[in-house]
């Protein structure tokens, strides 16, 4: 059984369908990338496989039951969603914001605390701790926010674009993070932009284009030239990574519209 | 980041409290020295002492002053407290029972109300239509504000405005044209006042303000995680329609329930939060009850002034407010941008 | 402890700059016995109030105020509304209590009345209910109309005082100038249609007519009140419209009102009051407040000067 499942997912809003019979699982102990050009339906994958939205066919599974039929309060001890965009604009401290996170397991405020200086002493956030969450540049948010949602301590673990503001060393510290959610046993779901980032860190790729899932398997079997030319339009190289042996994807040019 | 300890801020609003009562207790047109208002106190506990008063002082003290201060105490908290809850509930600083429309859609429901169900609910209808009033206008400018799961600043507060202009247009016309002496005066609806104290009043009032501040705090841990963001909070576990529905409707019986006894005092659901967030941050389980305390002292001491700065006139006490609240809630506006990187 | 501790800081602090409207208990001069009192009144609230003493009066119109006076009780008023006016030196000096339609309960108390005397237009109910829960009789008058009003008023404002001989005395020498000055009216000649105009606020021009003060007095006067035929009950604001078709020949109206706007040419301004007959001859009878609008002990002469106003054919040679 599957850490979480999508089968035959669909989305339609209208007369637009952004996802169309996805089958998708992913296990426990796995992390798995989504990439896909913008508008592929990435997000909305992440928002159906966290149950916010509820899907017009098929269904989402999480640990073997359906998300439909679960409640709110059992969803949050089995799943933390880290969203593309954070919207908190009240004064709160860092250490209360990814205190919030621990709210589903109930607990002391001293659990509470001590869980929270853990992961932010491992996500390397622990100096923001007093720090007010709106002042912090975008990138200090996003690796707050990641406390947060690592705080709520889930076997699943959902993230749309959890690198997308950050510089080189924190990239590197999150999907590092990530990673060893995942050897201790964690299912992760990571919607990424950065190809090569994900190369290096994930079990397998899934890759969304139009609704649709293009392929879906290691690294080295879905990062093509064929496949990734098709679904972006560009032309590309794809070597061994000189270090670390996984597919490294070069763009070597295209893309213009003729 | 400073941040005052807890016991600190709530001894200072308690012993704040205290001391406004005290003054509210002390200071009026008739005259009655300290000792007079502890005799008259423990006269009526049963308690003698050599203290002399005469029956006119007890009377004040008594009739009028302290079902007056009793009332302002719990219309303060009523409104401090709601305050805090609809800028949880809103996400947004700027929300203010009497900003965003409720206070004047209260004042018409409890007019509306006095004239239509006045002999079958009594001294009840002023504050069942209050309710109503305010659910109504609350819930119209909600539905206007939200798009795509956010609530937008803009139309929040625009929204208000044009709620707040009709219903209370309504029923200053009603209070007019009515013509009835249940109902108050325009000035008294628009601007409030405490002079109407009684102690009926206060009773009518008490239940509806004291469900709203004791259940209120219940939800802090929920509200502060509102403001993360709605989707966040349902993530973490929230059941984020059912939070709003019973955060709206705590908040807006307070309001309701305030409004009909006293009429629509604004700015003290918009100033005391705002203090307290300053000093304490924004953190709802500390934020609820002190904004309760805050509201009410501010208000008795509010009135106090309303009251004896141009005798034999009151000056309505929703003018004090705006008064002082206006230009330190402008000050605020800065300061916090500055400080605190602003709320978007 | 600390609580009660607390508490009595403040309120030393608290009387200490405490407020109080300025009320050093006149000396109750003796001039007049009350042998009436104890009195009970009903008023048309229904409410009981019991008059034990006229030793400490406040009043909260005009028109009882003058009476009062009248009656010999002037030393007696410790405390009288914004609208008493009338003895001027007399009412001047006394200490206000606020406007009747907005009282406040404390204002009134600190005076230590011992009957306060108000009519039906007092306002907010609450207020009156505090004050009568501190002890202290309120009598609600209803709202006397009519020529036969003054003397009505001042008998029952007497009555209620303990002086009922005196008042009625007085009642029946207004009564007295009351019909003289209507006497006259069965000489009178012409029957002129006159509008009662009253200027409240800048926007609010009213049109008086039965139900208010003046009903029944101008029929009294040997006048056609246009009110009716302009379809008025009491008062409404003024239309143009209105105006111009009851085309009054003459225009009664109260000085306060009246100077505020500019006079006559201000007057004339007041949308449709220019097209009526009464401008164009520039009959426009201008009375002081007090005097058109409470009726009390100087009806008498206001009636004889409105009556010679609107037929100069009595005017004596």
């Amino acid at each position: 059984m599957s850490a979480a499942a999508a089968i035959g997912l669909g989305y339609r809003v209208g007369d637009a369908t952004l996802l169309d019979g996805v089958d998708l699982d992913v296990a426990d102990g796995e992390f798995l990338g989504v990439i896909g050009p913008n508008g592929a339906g990435k997000t909305t994958l992440v928002q159906l496989l966290s149950g916010e939205l509820h899907p017009t066919s098929g269904r989402v599974e999480i640990g073997g039951r359906d998300v439909a039929t679960m409640s709110l309060s059992e969803l949050a001890l089995l799943r933390a969603v880290l969203p593309e965009h954070h919207v908190l604009q009240f004064a709160f401290r860092c250490l209360d914001v990814v205190m919030m996170g621990r709210y589903p397991h109930g607990g002391s405020e001293a659990d509470a605390r001590a869980a929270a200086d853990r992961v932010m002493t491992k996500t390397d956030t622990a100096s923001l701790a007093d720090r007010l969450y709106p002042t912090l540049s975008a990138g200090e948010q996003a690796r707050v926010s990641f406390a947060r949602v690592l705080a709520q301590e889930t076997p699943l673990v959902l993230l749309d674009e959890p690198t997308g503001s950050l510089d080189l060393r924190h990239q590197e510290l999150v999907m590092g993070t990530l990673r060893d959610l995942a050897d201790s046993g964690a299912a992760i779901v990571a919607v990424l932009h950065d190809i090569n980032l994900a190369a290096r860190f994930v079990d397998r790729i899934a890759i969304l284009d139009g609704g649709l899932v293009r392929a879906v398997g290691t690294p080295e079997a879905v990062l093509r030239p064929d496949v990734l030319g098709s679904v972006y339009g560009i032309d590309v190289k794809v070597v061994p990574h000189p270090e670390v042996g996984c597919p490294l994807i070069l763009p070597i040019g295209g893309g213009r519209v003729d | 980041m400073w941040r005052i300890p807890v016991v600190v801020l709530f001894g200072g609003l308690v012993l704040g409290l205290i001391g406004t009562m005290g003054l509210g207790l002390g200071m009026g047109a008739v005259e009655i020295s300290p000792a007079q208002v502890l005799a008259i106190l423990l006269d009526h506990l049963g308690f003698d002492t050599a203290t002399e008063f005469s029956s006119t002082q007890d009377a004040v003290l008594w009739s009028i002053r302290l079902p007056r201060v009793m009332l302002g105490i719990a219309v303060g908290g009523a409104l401090g407290v709601a305050g805090a809850a609809f800028q949880g509930i809103f996400r947004n600083p700027l929300a203010d029972p009497h900003l965003i429309g409720i206070s004047s859609g209260a004042a018409l429901g409890t007019v509306v109300s006095i004239l239509v169900f006045g002999g079958v609910l009594g001294s009840f209808a002023g504050p069942v239509g209050g309710i109503a009033g305010g659910l109504g206008a609350g819930v119209t400018v909600y539905m206007l504000a939200r798009h795509e799961g956010r609530t937008e600043v803009v139309t929040l507060v625009l929204a208000g405005l044009a709620v707040a202009a009709i219903t209370g247009a309504g029923a200053s016309f009603l209070s007019v044209a009515a013509d009835d002496a249940r109902l108050g005066s325009v000035l008294f609806y628009s601007l409030g006042s405490l002079a109407v104290a009684t102690w009926d009043l206060l009773w009518v009032t008490l239940p509806f303000v004291a469900v709203a501040v004791v259940f209120l705090p219940v939800a802090a841990r929920r509200l502060d995680l509102l403001l993360l963001g709605e989707r966040e909070a349902a993530h973490l576990g929230v059941d984020v329609e059912r939070t709003r529905m019973v955060v709206v409707g705590l908040a807006t019986t307070a309001v309701g329930a305030s409004v009909a006894a006293v009429g629509a005092i604004g700015f003290v659901g918009l100033l005391v939060p705002h203090g307290v967030r300053l000093v304490a941050g924004p953190g709802h389980r500390v934020l609820l009850p002190a904004s309760a305390i805050g509201g009410a002292a501010l208000l008795v001491l509010t009135d106090v002034v309303a009251r004896t700065v141009a005798l034999p006139f009151e000056v309505p006490i929703g003018l004090l407010t705006a008064i002082i609240g206006g230009p330190v809630f402008l000050l605020l506006l800065g300061r916090t941008r500055r400080e605190h990187g602003g709320w978007g | 402890m600390l609580v009660f501790a607390g508490f009595l800081a403040t309120t030393l602090v608290a009387s200490a700059c405490g407020n109080d409207v300025d009320s050093e208990p006149a000396p109750v001069t003796a001039a007049i016995a009350t042998p009436g009192l104890p009195y009970v009144y009903t008023g048309p609230d229904g409410f009981s109030s019991t008059v034990e003493s006229a030793a400490r009066i406040v009043t909260l119109s005009g028109d009882f105020s003058e009476i009062i006076s009248s009656l010999g009780l002037g030393e007696n008023l410790v405390g009288v509304d914004l609208s008493s006016v009338f003895p001027a030196e007399e009412m001047r000096s006394k200490p206000k209590v606020g406007v009747e339609f907005r009282l406040f309960a404390e204002p009134i108390l600190a005076l230590d009345p011992t009957v306060v005397i108000g009519d039906v237009d007092a306002r907010p109910p609450e207020v009156i209910e505090q004050v009568r829960a501190a002890g202290v009789p309120v009598v609600i008058m209803p709202r006397l109309v009519g020529v036969d009003a003054p003397a009505e008023k001042i008998r029952l404002v007497a009555q209620i005082l303990g002086i009922g001989t005196v008042g009625d005395s007085l009642a029946a020498s207004v009564q007295a100038e009351v019909d003289a000055a209507l006497a006259r009216v069965a000489d009178a000649v012409s029957r002129p249609r006159v509008a009662v105009v009253y200027i409240a606020t800048q926007d609010q021009v009213l049109l008086l007519s039965d139900n208010t003060v003046f009903e029944g007095l101008l029929a009294a006067v040997g006048a056609e009140d246009v009110g009716p035929r302009a379809g008025v009950d009491g008062f409404v604001p003024l239309t143009a419209e209105a105006i111009v078709a009851a085309a009054p020949e003459v225009i009664i109206t109260a000085r306060r009102g009246f100077d505020d706007r500019g006079g006559l040419e201000g007057f004339l301004e007041i949308p449709g009051i220019a097209q009526t007959p009464a401008a164009a001859t520039g009959r426009v009878l201008v009375y002081d407040d007090s005097f058109l609008l409470s009726l009390g002990p100087r009806s008498g002469s206001l009636l004889d000067l409105i009556i010679s106003d609107l037929h100069p054919e009595l005017a004596l040679p």
